[in-house]
């Protein structure tokens, strides 16, 4: 057990690097987590912050502006085009819309009738244009014989779809507890596609310097042997960061995991784990230039984990770019953390798939390592 | 005097790599800094041209004191460090120009000293070349073009030989001597024996941290006490008449090795025929019998107690 | 000294390294192309086939089946836990118009904002024909913009500090202690400063250029239209530069450690501001303004990020200063910093 021994060896000589990988992706992985958890208010109108300027002050722009009222919190400001840029950029109001004179007779001819300046960096923000829409078109269907029945608009509004989420075994009783752990695993996802890679392959690259190599190869070890021996300390090492975040896990959320599936998270990790693994092994059979594995790190893990769903949701992304998604591990990991189960047979296919990428990378890595017995 | 070094005490946490060290340097010598690997001479290089702070000491170049603010007295320096120290990125024409450049402003004559420095190290035909393609030897070539390229007045080698095959190391040698020849003032640290021998005008041997010894070979030889040594083997010989032999004039000892005889003398005059008619007187048959005179790993052995070969 | 000579030797010492090119150039490329990949995709997906249970007895029922983006299941009240279980139906519509879902998602909302409708304006009970709802009496007073651009206004603010790697790069070739020709070089009569000061040079004309390749990618490839302002723009993207080399340069003359950890040190840097700033996610942004407002405001990434919005969406220059005076601050700190590790110039070991 040479070769194992100082594999660890030198990992431990790198702790450092190891310490400040996963402390600043742990504290990335709790802040995109928690935020998610309050974020994701489901089927609640977020409250928005807008500015109205009224220059119609008709009886259609004040019923608008009640109307608005009701849904958002109202901030001053004031007609100057540069000052309400500013204020949105500095998100002190999400949106500010301007009601120009002839506000009415443009309701009436169904014309362009509201300036909206609004933040686009909140996908929200698109809600208040949706909410002007709707009253004012409420309001022109009511509109006869120069009149608006605005009361009867108002009252119409007021009519609302409620929402039951079906909840079955408990599992959805805390809705936002799901979520945080949906999140939680999901960006740790990213995080082990980014720090096996790196971490491994700093360990790996230190290990296998090239005359290093030569005389390994020269060695009455057997190839197979050493592999086996290598892999077994990638796998410590995998292990001790995979505990790290499940740990942590628990140990921030740990009451809450009574009241949802959480097997299916840790399962899934551990498998995700794996196939990771066995693909930084691949790597570190193709190359051991530093600079790659680093560039691998960072392209590998942010570029996978954007077109899979881990940054955004996979019902928001393209069919096609999950088309792309599929031919990455994090697909299936992410849709297995997103999905509502009841048992792990409900989601074998994704389990499958992840081994399957698993053995075809270590099958590579093993194909890649023997021809580089030979120079 | 081109270097003076006086009393220099240098410290890392774990050991004293130079213990009151002194070294003179004559203006025109070749001189060897002679010891085993880790004794301290790249240490005292390092301190010489004030890239490491010493704890104690006195150091003079061209009889000013150095700092790292000396350019006027870097520029007359050259340095071949112990490891190949060369961009690789750059071509072999290319490292050596942009080391010239660092000394030399003159576009011409830039130009002619590089073209030199390659004729010199003989790498002509590698001047598109890029370091890794290089072989062992051809990149230790570069790695000295690079130092003397600017023809300084000083040049520190620094184990420029070490894992050299014989063609490029006598090369190298062969161009040491002719840059001193042409004026050059040369600083030389090894650890081979017959290098210092062939090379050095002046040798000083070191031992952690501390000159040992110092003076031409002839000075050193003289200081130790056996300086010849004859080996003889005989066909038969009784220990009683073994134990006659240290009654030779000037014997002071005798070894046995296997069946060899090693038989020390004090002086060098004369021992042979001593021990000829001592053979002859006793009716000895001798099946070899050869003469050594002393060399400097003898020197260094008697001073240090030890081999100097690793 | 002929510096100029220096600075061309220099630059094609770091230049003619593959991997070094490789990681300054073609690096953000990859990353920009996917992030316009997963990002557009998002700003166009569309919902035309969201699954709605329904029983086929209530009124509503023949309204849905007009609406082209839905796909009606009739189904009973009884069958209802199941489909949605198997995921077969999005929502049930039952008889008072509630929703039962089994999980809260965009095509959720969409539902329940349709069905909302209905039934509103079957409350205000008047005449419709159908073309009242198309109406967009809005009009948007901003530039074309999605938040797919503030993503890329962050990979830039990111990539443009890149030049970190370079800068590590410089410091140790100018350090004894840290690299063979390091000492070398320290025993020439070449000035520290020129070295530093071509290093500075160079590493920036390196990253400018590969920023240029990114954004020409962005520009002509992606087909995606950033700048409004070049002029100011660029400001902050020199400075991000700026800001890059020299921190590159702390980063390299501070500490002892192996040219592995400073990467690491300079990797996970960057990408936590870049973080922090939005870049995986443009609502990590919001809260931080949220609970933190000052942390966007030192935070280098952020204030580019910030400032190229401001530029060239907004259109708003006047305010730049301060941004630009955080940035200059930090890169004269940094510089300060280094020269002061570097003026040691006798090192207690090689």
């Amino acid at each position: 057990m040479t070769v194992f021994k100082y594999f660890l060896k030198i990992a431990l000589k790198n702790k450092w690097i190891i310490i400040m990988y996963i402390s600043i992706f742990f504290v990335m992985t709790l802040l995109n987590s928690t935020d998610a958890m309050k974020r994701e208010e489901a089927f609640e109108e977020t409250r928005l912050n807008i500015g109205i300027i009224d220059k119609s002050n008709s009886e259609l722009s004040s019923s608008l502006k009640d109307y608005l009222k009701e849904k958002n919190n109202i901030v001053a400001t004031k007609e100057d085009e540069e000052y309400i840029k500013e204020q949105i950029f500095l998100e002190i109001a999400d949106a500010v819309i301007i009601i120009p004179e002839d506000f009415t007779e443009r309701v009436i001819e169904k014309e362009e009738a509201i300036i909206i300046y609004k933040d686009d960096r909140k996908p929200h923000s698109i809600q208040i244009e949706n909410q002007i829409n709707k009253f004012l078109a409420f309001a022109n269907i009511t509109y006869q014989n120069g009149q608006f029945a605005l009361g009867d608009v108002k009252e119409a509004l007021k009519e609302n779809t409620q929402v039951h989420v079906l909840s079955k075994s408990g599992f959805f009783e805390n809705s936002s507890i799901e979520t945080w752990f949906r999140y939680y695993f999901n960006f740790t996802g990213y995080v082990i596609l980014a720090v096996y890679i790196a971490i491994i392959g700093i360990v790996m690259s230190d290990f296998r310097d090239e005359r290093i190599d030569n005389r390994r190869k020269i060695s009455s070890k057997k190839l197979l042997e050493f592999n086996k021996e290598i892999y077994l300390g990638q796998l410590t090492l995998a292990i001790a960061v995979t505990s790290v975040f499940i740990i942590a896990s628990i140990l921030l959320m740990g009451r809450y995991i009574g009241h949802i599936y959480y097997i299916k998270y840790l399962i899934n990790l551990m498998v995700f784990s794996l196939s990771i693994l066995c693909l930084t092994f691949l790597i570190n059979n193709i190359t051991r230039n530093k600079h790659v594995i680093t560039t691998l790190s960072t392209v590998l893990s942010l570029g996978s984990s954007f077109i899979s769903g881990v940054m955004v949701p996979q019902e928001l992304l393209g069919e096609k770019v999950l088309l792309v998604a599929k031919f990455f591990p994090v697909y299936y990991f992410v849709r297995i953390n997103d999905a509502v189960i009841n048992s792990l047979s409900e989601v074998a296919f994704e389990l499958f798939m992840q081994v399957l990428f698993a053995v075809a990378f270590l099958l590579l890595g093993l194909m890649f390592s023997k021809k580089a017995q030979r120079i | 005097m081109v270097v003076k070094v006086k009393n220099v005490v240098k410290r890392y946490e774990e050991k004293i790599a130079l213990d009151h060290f002194n070294m003179e340097v004559n203006e025109g010598e070749i001189l060897g800094l002679l010891g085993p690997n880790g004794c301290g001479k790249t240490t005292a290089i390092n301190c010489i041209l004030s890239l490491l702070k010493f704890d104690k000491g006195e150091i003079q170049v061209f009889g000013r004191k150095m700092t790292p603010n000396s350019y006027d007295i870097k520029r007359q320096i050259g340095l071949v460090p112990q490891e190949v120290s060369v961009f690789e990125n750059l071509t072999v024409k290319e490292n050596i120009d942009y080391f010239c450049g660092l000394y030399i402003d003159d576009k011409n004559t830039r130009r002619q000293y590089v073209e030199e420095a390659i004729e010199f190290v003989g790498l002509k035909d590698y001047v598109r070349f890029y370091p890794r393609k290089l072989s062992g030897g051809l990149k230790r070539r570069l790695n000295i073009a690079c130092g003397i390229v600017h023809k300084p007045k000083l040049i520190f080698l620094d184990e420029p030989t070490v894992a050299v095959d014989a063609q490029s190391r006598n090369f190298i040698l062969e161009g040491i001597k002719k840059l001193n020849r042409e004026g050059s003032t040369v600083i030389y640290t090894t650890h081979y024996l017959e290098e210092a021998e062939m090379l050095c005008n002046r040798i000083i041997i070191m031992d952690n941290g501390k000159d040992i010894a110092s003076g031409t070979i002839e000075e050193l030889k003289a200081m130790i006490t056996t300086l010849e040594k004859i080996v003889v083997r005989f066909v038969n010989i009784e220990d009683e008449v073994i134990n006659k032999m240290y009654k030779i004039p000037h014997v002071i000892d005798i070894e046995r090795n296997g069946e060899d005889f090693i038989i020390k003398f004090e002086n060098g005059i004369n021992n042979l025929s001593n021990l000829l008619s001592f053979i002859a007187e006793y009716n000895l048959t001798y099946i070899k019998l050869y003469s050594q005179l002393p060399t400097l790993n003898d020197v260094f052995l008697e001073l240090t107690g030890k081999e100097l070969r690793d | 000294m002929n510096i100029i000579r220096n600075y061309i030797y220099q630059g094609k010492n770091l230049f003619r390294d593959g991997t070094f090119l490789f990681w300054a150039m073609v690096y953000p490329i990859i990353l920009a192309f996917f992030f316009n990949l997963a990002f557009s995709s998002m700003m166009n997906v569309n919902f035309d086939d969201i699954q709605v249970g329904i029983e086929e007895n209530n009124y509503i029922f023949p309204i849905l089946e007009e609406i082209e983006f839905i796909n009606i299941h009739k189904i009973t009240q009884d069958q209802v836990d199941e489909k949605l279980f198997n995921e077969e139906i999005d929502a049930f519509v039952d008889s008072d118009l509630h929703l039962t879902v089994k999980k809260s998602g965009i095509r959720q909302t969409i539902i329940k904002e349709v069905v909302e409708q209905i039934k509103q304006t079957v409350k205000l009970n008047r005449p419709i024909d159908g073309t009242e709802f198309s109406v967009n009496y809005v009009a948007g007073k901003n530039q074309e913009s999605n938040s797919v651009i503030i993503i890329f206004y962050s990979l830039i603010a990111m990539v443009s500090t890149y030049g970190v790697f370079a800068g590590i790069e410089t410091a140790s070739l100018m350090q004894a202690n840290l690299s063979n020709l390091g000492l070398r070089i320290n025993a020439t009569p070449l000035k520290k400063q020129n070295f530093l000061i071509a290093g500075v040079i160079v590493s920036l004309l390196l990253n400018l250029l590969a920023n240029t390749g990114l954004l020409l990618f962005i520009n002509y490839v992606l087909k995606i239209h950033l700048f409004t302002n070049i002029a100011y723009s660029l400001i902050f993207i020199i400075l991000g530069n700026l800001l890059g080399v020299i921190l590159g340069i702390f980063i390299g003359v501070s500490n002892k450690k192996s040219p592995n950890v400073k990467t690491a040190i300079a990797i996970s840097l960057t990408l936590f501001l870049s973080f922090l700033s939005g870049m995986m996610g443009p609502w990590i942004k919001a809260i931080i303004e949220k609970y933190a407002p000052f942390l966007n405001r030192i935070n280098p990434i952020s204030i580019i990020t910030n400032n190229l919005y401001r530029i060239n969406l907004l259109g708003n220059t006047k305010s730049l200063g301060e941004g630009i005076a955080v940035l200059l601050i930090y890169s004269m700190v940094l510089l300060i910093g280094s020269y002061v590790f570097l003026r040691r110039k006798s090192y207690d070991s090689i």
